[in-house]
C-alpha cells in the first residue's frame, strides 16, 4: 500500500490587488483556488496547465515561500502551515524546489563547490570542511559532473549542466520530495532529454517522490505517474497518466490534449479549438471556470460550480457533464 | 520538381564582427521556397534561425552584422544587391514578418488600428479612411471578434494570442508572397498557439502565399510544413519534405532530436539524450561542427566539413556517416545512449 507523503487540502493562495495613493485591496488574484491532491512515496505526481493557471503559486505555498490563504498541507501527516521557523528549515531539508531558470537561479559569485555546499552549512550536515568536500563531490558525480568542475562558476556551464547543478543542490541535504518548477522549460530540446534521464535516474537510486510542474504535456506524460491538469487556480481532471491521456473526461483536457502538435505529420488529429483567451483570475467565470471557452457547456455550468470528484479508480475531474 | 523557385538562398553567410570575435552566425545556409508552400526551419536556440530571416529582410543590424557572402534570389533578384529603397519597396509589398514576440514590433503609443491603416497606406494609394476601413476587414479575417471596437485599442489592451493576429493582419495587409514567420507561437499557451496555426493554415489556403516558419518545435514543424530545413550551428544539414524527414531522418543530429523528445502516443521508459550542448558560434570545430556531440564521428568528420549533398533525389544531408547510420537505422539499434549520466 503506497504511503501518502504529502497531502494536499483544499489549499488557497488569494494575491491582493491594490490600487490608489494609499494602496488598497481593491481586488484579489485567485492564483489558486481551492485545490486539493496527494503525492504518494516514490512516485511522480505531473502538474500541467497553461500560462498563468497557479502552478508555481501551488509549489511555492506547498514549501512556504508563500504564505498560503487557506486549506491545509501534510508531511508526512505533519501539518507543515502550523510549523514555526526552526521547524519549518528542518522540514526544508525533506523538501527542495528546483526552478525553471537555471541562469536566474544559481548565484553568479559563489563556485559550484558553494552553491551545493551551502545547504550542507544551513542544515549542519558536514562534520568538518574535509567532510562537506567530499560530499559535495559525490553529490555532483551523482548529477554527472566530475569533480574537476568544483572551483568553477556558473557562466563557465551550459544551460544543462546548470540545470544539473541545480538538481545537485536540491539532492544534497537527501530530501524526500522535490518539487521541480518547469526543470527542463528553459533548456534546448536537445539537452532537455539529459536532464529528464537525469531526474528518473536519481528518484530510482535515491527512491524520490516528485511534484513535476510543466506546461508540456508530452515531458509531463513521459516522467509521471498521475497528472493534475490545472486551469484557472482550479484542478479540473487527476488521473493515472495513462487513463488521462487515453480518455480524458474533461472538455478542457480534451481539448489541450488535441490542440499539442505532435511530431507525426501523417497523423491528423482532430482538434477541439477553444474560443477566446484565458479570463482573468481577478475576476474568475462564475460557476464552472471553464464554461466561457468550453464547448460543451450546457445551463448549470456559467450558475452553479462543479464538484471534484472520484469517478472511478482514482480518475478525479470537474465537471456537470460527468454528473448526469 | 518543375515549379519556379520564390525564394532561393545559396551559401549565405552572416557574421557578428564583436569584441570577442567574429560570430559566424549564418554560416553557409542553402534552401528554396516555392510559390504557396511552406518550408520550416528547425533548430536549437543560436543555430541562426533569426539571423538567417533578417537577413532574407535585409534587417541585420549593421554594424556589428554583415552579410558576408551568398545570394537570395527573390523571383530572380538577389536581395543582397539591391539598395536599401528597393529593399524597402520588396518589405512593405511581397514579403512580410512576424516576430515571435509581438510587443517588439508594436508600437505602444499608437492603436492597432492606426498601425494597421499605415501599413495599408504604405503600399496601396488609398486614404486613410478607406485605409481604416481596411484595417477593420483584415482584423476580422484575422478572428479578432468585435474589430470596430478593437481597432481604437492600444497593443497593452489585448492578449498574447490577440496581440499575434494583429501582427498577422498586419503582415498580410500588403498581401506578401512570402511570409516569414519567426516562432509566431512560441510565446503562447497551446490553446492559443492552436488557433494561431489554424488561422494561418487557413489563411494560406486563402491568398495562397508561401510561408517560411520558424520555430524549434518539431510539433509546429510536423503539422505546417510542406518541406523542411534542420539547422544546426549556422547550416542547414538536412534538408526535405516533411514526410521523408520524419520517416527517414538521415542525419545523426535529426535522428537524435526526434529521439529525444517524448512522445503523446508510444511510450518509452527512457529517452535517448544527445550529449553535450551546442557549440559556440565563436568557437566552432574544425570539420564537422557536429562532431562534438555526435557518437558516429570519426577520422574524416573532425577534419573536413561535409557539404549538403543530395543523397537520394529531394533529400540533402550534411555528413560524412549517413550510410552507417542507415544501417544502425536497419539493425534497428539506437546511436544514442539512454542511459543518462550514471552509467
Ligand atoms: N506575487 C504575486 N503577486 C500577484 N500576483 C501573482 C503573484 N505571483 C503570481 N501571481 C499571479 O497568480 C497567477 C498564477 O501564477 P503562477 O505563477 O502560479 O502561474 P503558473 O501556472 O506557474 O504560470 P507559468 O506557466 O506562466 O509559470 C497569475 O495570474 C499570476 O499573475
Ligand atoms: N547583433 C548580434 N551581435 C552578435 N551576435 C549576434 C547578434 N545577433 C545574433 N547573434 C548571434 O548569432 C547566433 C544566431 O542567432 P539567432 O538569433 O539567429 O539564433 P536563433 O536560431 O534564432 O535562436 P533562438 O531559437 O534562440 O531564437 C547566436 O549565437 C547569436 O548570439
Ligand atoms: S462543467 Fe460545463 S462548462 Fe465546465 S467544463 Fe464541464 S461542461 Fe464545460
Ligand atoms: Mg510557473
Ligand atoms: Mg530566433
Amino acid at each position: 500500500m503506497a504511503e501518502k507523503l504529502l497531502e494536499v487540502n483544499n489549499l488557497k493562495k488569494y494575491f491582493p490587488v491594490k490600487a490608489g495613493i494609499i494602496k488598497r485591496t481593491v481586488a484579489h488574484v485567485k492564483a489558486v483556488d481551492d485545490i486539493s491532491f496527494y503525492v504518494n512515496e516514490g512516485e511522480t505526481l505531473g502538474l500541467v496547465g497553461e500560462s498563468g493557471c497557479g502552478k508555481s503559486t501551488t509549489g511555492r505555498t506547498i514549501l512556504r515561500l508563500l504564505e498560503a490563504t487557506a486549506g491545509e498541507v501534510l508531511f508526512e501527516g505533519r501539518d507543515v502551515m502550523a510549523l514555526n521557523k526552526s521547524q519549518l528549515r528542518e522540514i526544508r531539508r525533506d523538501m527542495q524546489i528546483i526552478f525553471q531558470d537555471p541562469y536566474a537561479s544559481l548565484n553568479p559569485r559563489m563556485t559550484v563547490a558553494d552553491i551545493v555546499g551551502e545547504p550542507l552549512d544551513i542544515h549542519k550536515l558536514a562534520k568538518n570542511k574535509k567532510d562537506r568536500n567530499n560530499k559535495v563531490k559525490e553529490i555532483l558525480e551523482n548529477v554527472g559532473l566530475g569533480a574537476e568542475y568544483m572551483n568553477r562558476y556558473p557562466h563557465e556551464f551550459s544551460g544543462g549542466q546548470r540545470q544539473r547543478i541545480g538538481v545537485a543542490r536540491a539532492l544534497a541535504v537527501d530530501p524526500k520530495l522535490i518539487i521541480a518548477d518547469e526543470p527542463v522549460s528553459a533548456l534546448d530540446v536537445s539537452v532537455q532529454a539529459q536532464v529528464v534521464n537525469l531526474m528518473q535516474d536519481l528518484q530510482k537510486e535515491f527512491g524520490l517522490t516528485y511534484l513535476f510542474i510543466a506546461h508540456d504535456l508530452s515531458v509531463v506524460k513521459h516522467i509521471s505517474d498521475r497528472v493534475a491538469v490545472m486551469y484557472l487556480g482550479k484542478i479540473v481532471e487527476l488521473a493515472d497518466k495513462r487513463e488521462l491521456f487515453k480518455n480524458p473526461i474533461h472538455p478542457y483536457t480534451q481539448s489541450l490534449l488535441s490542440a499539442i502538435p505532435e511530431a507525426d505529420p501523417k497523423k491528423k488529429k482532430d482538434r477541439i479549438i477553444l474560443k477566446g483567451d484565458v479570463p482573468s483570475p481577478v475576476d474568475p467565470p462564475s460557476g464552472c471556470r471553464f464554461h466561457t471557452r468550453c464547448p460543451k457547456a450546457f445551463d448549470k455550468c456559467p450558475i452553479i460550480e462543479p464538484e471534484f470528484k472520484d469517478y472511478g479508480n482514482g480518475h478525479y475531474a470537474a465537471c456537470h457533464l460527468l454528473e448526469e | 520538381m518543375s515549379k519556379e523557385k520564390l525564394v532561393e538562398v545559396k551559401n549565405l553567410k552572416t557574421y557578428f564582427y564583436t569584441e570577442e570575435g567574429v560570430v559566424k552566425a549564418v554560416d553557409g545556409v542553402d534552401f528554396e521556397i516555392y510559390p504557396g508552400e511552406t518550408l520550416g526551419v528547425v533548430g536549437e536556440s543560436g543555430c541562426g534561425k533569426s539571423v538567417t530571416s533578417l537577413s532574407i529582410m535585409r534587417l541585420v543590424e549593421s554594424p556589428p552584422g554583415k552579410i558576408e557572402a551568398g545570394e537570395i534570389n527573390f523571383k530572380n533578384k538577389d536581395l543582397t544587391k539591391l539598395s536599401n529603397k528597393e529593399m524597402r519597396k520588396i518589405r512593405g509589398n511581397d514579403i512580410s514578418m512576424i516576430f515571435q514576440e509581438p510587443m517588439t514590433s508594436l508600437n505602444p503609443v499608437y492603436t492597432i488600428g492606426d498601425q494597421i491603416a499605415e501599413a495599408i497606406m504604405l503600399h496601396k494609394k488609398v486614404k486613410r479612411k478607406e485605409a481604416m476601413r481596411q484595417a477593420v476587414e483584415m482584423l476580422k479575417k484575422v478572428g479578432i471578434p468585435l474589430p470596430e471596437q478593437r481597432v481604437k485599442e492600444y497593443p497593452h489592451q489585448l492578449s498574447g494570442g490577440m496581440r499575434q493576429r494583429v501582427m498577422i493582419a498586419m503582415a498580410l495587409s500588403c498581401d506578401p508572397q512570402l511570409l516569414i514567420a519567426d516562432e509566431p507561437t512560441t510565446a503562447l499557451d497551446v490553446t492559443i498557439q492552436a488557433q494561431i496555426l489554424e488561422l494561418m493554415n487557413s489563411l494560406k489556403e486563402k491568398y495562397g502565399m508561401a510561408i517560411m516558419m520558424i520555430t524549434h518545435d518539431l510539433g509546429v514543424i510536423a503539422e505546417v510544413s510542406d518541406r523542411v530545413a534542420v539547422m544546426y550551428a549556422g547550416k542547414v544539414i538536412e534538408y526535405t519534405d516533411v514526410d521523408t524527414l520524419f520517416e527517414d531522418p538521415k542525419h545523426p543530429y535529426t535522428w537524435g532530436l526526434m529521439n529525444s523528445i517524448p512522445k503523446l502516443d508510444r511510450d518509452v521508459d527512457r529517452l535517448e539524450a544527445i550529449p553535450g550542448s551546442v557549440p559556440s558560434p565563436l568557437n566552432f570545430p574544425d570539420g564537422c561542427k557536429f562532431n562534438t556531440r555526435c557518437p558516429l564521428a570519426e577520422g574524416k568528420c573532425y577534419e573536413v566539413e561535409p557539404d549538403l549533398e543530395e543523397v537520394v533525389k529531394g533529400h540533402k544531408v550534411r555528413c560524412w556517416r549517413y550510410k552507417e547510420l542507415e544501417k544502425i537505422k536497419q539493425r534497428g539499434e539506437r546511436i544514442y545512449s539512454n542511459g543518462g549520466v550514471l552509467g
